[in-house]
């Protein structure tokens, strides 16, 4: 007997999706769908099995991976380093002359925090707890304050290194590199928009943001200009030697590493921070490492089931063009986020979408920023929304509910969606900077 | 009991090794791309080390992942069950992994016999590196994935018939 032909795919989307639905373990449920999908193609358990090993030993032998846990160790040594804070303190300076500076310091915190770490939820956590007790404190409105910290938390996956970006790219056999340099751009508009409206909202309803002296607690201009210096020198480092083409953007991870330690001891860190900070890095690697690993069963069968082209034919026969396309995949990215988080989001649509946009005709960065876009505004919408239950734990004040959260970052996810429009309008917003840095 | 805080302890104690792993990682690449830059010589075979680690180091944190929880899950569905249906929906998830890992184990062993039988190798010149020991490694740890899912379902089990 022979197996199926590509309608197995269906099939195994089908066990996939309930398998998730029903809480196991995400990267375990696109590996097991992935083994069912093989077996009912083949008709051959051995060959359904040598999936797991094969793709466990090869999928993640690359040198280019490294970059997460590296990228990740160094997030986590600066975070327990207390810079963050420093940053925070150094843009709130740099920001004294605009209205609803401390929320305007958040956002531009968050940038330049981001610039140096790899996951969101790592900066929205941070910030939760640096910057909301300053804005209570002089009096902002709870849902505002709220708002931008969440929102702004959402920029570090378009900033590089993003973790995002990577998996992306591992996907799609992309470049790094290219997509890095191809988030700048997106990233700063982002920035700027999330500034310009907290600036305008605190211009027209000056009580939101009450202005005043902000007065840090053991705040020390030399030590949080040393640290945030710091972290600007490391933000150079990184992406200017990637963007020069002095680095691969491993080698910028290994450097930007390296250099968080050295910041993390003059910032007088211990031994056992030290090693708190490896540990947790380890912790929030592995599982993401293990989902590429899954993830990559899971494009195996697609490749070999011949799936891909039986949804890229659906997709084409709907007569759509490329706006339609676009249009059903943001639809299933933003259903998706609600019950998943981003990289899986990423892990079980990527593989599927890529190929069919690519043969609409769209640019790949461009595809790629758009993506990462929306599925990080599917973070701020209920009802998982991960940046929201992130701040809300984060915060030090038991009375924030969710929909404080949520009402407060309605603004940042419209915001957002706007910009991945314009991304997509205008690939070269993204496609601009790659191709005329690495030609 | 205290078996199996025996075994949380190692899994502990691998990890910490793995992910101190990532700082050499780091120092390599530093001296490689030094090595290179400054005097035309870098570091041989550091391409197959990183390669190598990436793998290694992974599967050496997935116990500790499976133990503390922080594999990926959503628990939309999961949240709003009574706690009888949440029970069948964590052995579900327990059984899931058990047979992810077994299944990831069992099909590694043949190709890593047969990489050592053969002295499988890669890279290329002076320095060339055996694929066996990591071939290896993803079965061992595969096991005691295995069994740490293995564990936590009886731990459950346990659990729920006394309460």
């Amino acid at each position: 007997m022979t197996g199926m032909g590509p309608e197995v795919i269906f099939y195994s989307l089908a066990l996939l999706l309930l398998l998730v639905l029903l809480g196991v373990h995400v990267g375990i449920a696109l590996g097991l769908a992935s083994v069912v999908g093989v077996y009912l193609s083949y008709d051959d358990v051995n060959i359904a099995l040598s999936i797991l090993g094969s793709t466990a030993y090869e999928s993640i032998r690359s040198n280019s991976l490294a970059v997460i846990p590296l990228f990740m160790l160094m997030g986590e040594v600066l975070s327990k380093s207390g810079a963050a804070r420093d940053l925070y303190l150094l843009c709130n300076r740099a920001m004294s002359f605009i209205p609803g500076r401390l929320a305007a310091a958040t956002v531009l915190g968050n940038a330049a925090f981001a610039a140096v770490s790899g996951v969101a939820i790592a900066s929205a956590a941070t910030f939760s707890r640096i910057a909301y007790p300053e804005m209570i404190k002089l009096g902002y409105n709870r849902s505002y304050a709220l708002g931008v910290i969440a929102g702004s938390g959402s920029l570090g996956m378009l900033i590089p290194p993003s973790v995002l970006l990577i998996v992306w790219a591992i996907l799609t056999e992309g470049s790094v590199g290219a997509l890095f340099l191809g988030g700048v751009i997106p990233g700063l508009l982002l920035g700027t928009v999330f500034i310009a409206y907290c600036a305008i909202a605190a211009y027209r309803n000056p009580t939101i943001a009450p202005k005043g002296d902000v007065t840090f607690q053991e705040s020390n201009t030399f030590e949080s200009l040393k640290s945030g210096l710091g972290i600007l020198a490391l933000v150079a480092l990184v992406l200017g030697g990637i963007w020069l083409g002095v680095f691969t953007p491993t080698e910028a991870a290994g450097f930007g590493a390296l250099g968080s330690l050295l910041v993390g001891l003059l910032k007088g860190m211990k031994k056992d921070d030290f090693l708190e900070a490896i540990y947790n890095a380890g912790k929030s690697t592995a599982p993401i490492m293990f989902l590429l690993i899954a993830g990559s069963m899971y494009s195996r069968l697609l490749a070999v089931s011949g799936g891909v082209g039986l949804i890229q034919d659906l997709f084409i026969s709907l007569g759509y063009g490329p706006v339609g396309i676009i249009f059903v995949m943001t639809v299933i990215w933003l259903l998706l986020g609600t019950i998943v988080d981003s990289i899986s989001d990423i892990l079980l649509t990527v593989p599927i979408f890529y190929p069919i946009a690519m043969a609409a005709g769209m640019n790949d960065v461009a595809f790629a920023i758009y993506g990462v876009l929306i599925i990080e505004a599917g973070l701020l919408t209920p009802p998982l929304g991960l940046l929201i239950f992130a701040v809300k734990s984060a915060v030090p004040d038991p009375e924030v509910t969710l929909k404080d959260i949520f009402v407060g970052s309605i603004p940042y996810w419209i915001m957002m969606i706007g910009v991945a429009l314009l991304v997509i309008s205008f690939p070269s917003l993204a496609s601009w900077l790659p191709s005329n840095a690495l030609g | 009991m205290s078996d199996s805080n025996a075994i949380i302890k190692l899994s502990e104690r691998i990890h910490v090794v793995s992910a101190s792993w990532v700082i050499l990682l780091a120092v390599i690449i530093f001296i490689d791309v030094l090595g290179r830059y400054f005097f035309s010589t870098p570091l041989l075979g550091a391409s197959e080390v990183i390669k190598n680690s990436v793998v290694s180091i992974t599967f050496l944190q997935i116990p500790l992942a499976i133990y503390r929880g922080s594999m990926i899950r959503t628990t939309l569905i999961y949240d709003l069950m009574s706690p009888k249906i949440q029970a069948y929906l964590r052995t579900l998830m327990y059984v899931c992994g058990l047979l992810f890992f077994l299944g990831t184990a069992w099909s590694s062993i043949d190709p890593s016999i047969e990489a050592f039988a053969v002295s499988e190798y890669e890279g290329e010149g002076a320095l060339r590196v055996p694929t066996y020991p990591v071939r290896f490694l993803i079965i061992l740890t595969s096991f005691f994935a295995t069994y740490a899912y293995f564990q936590l379902m009886v731990k459950d089990f346990i659990a729920s018939r006394k309460s």
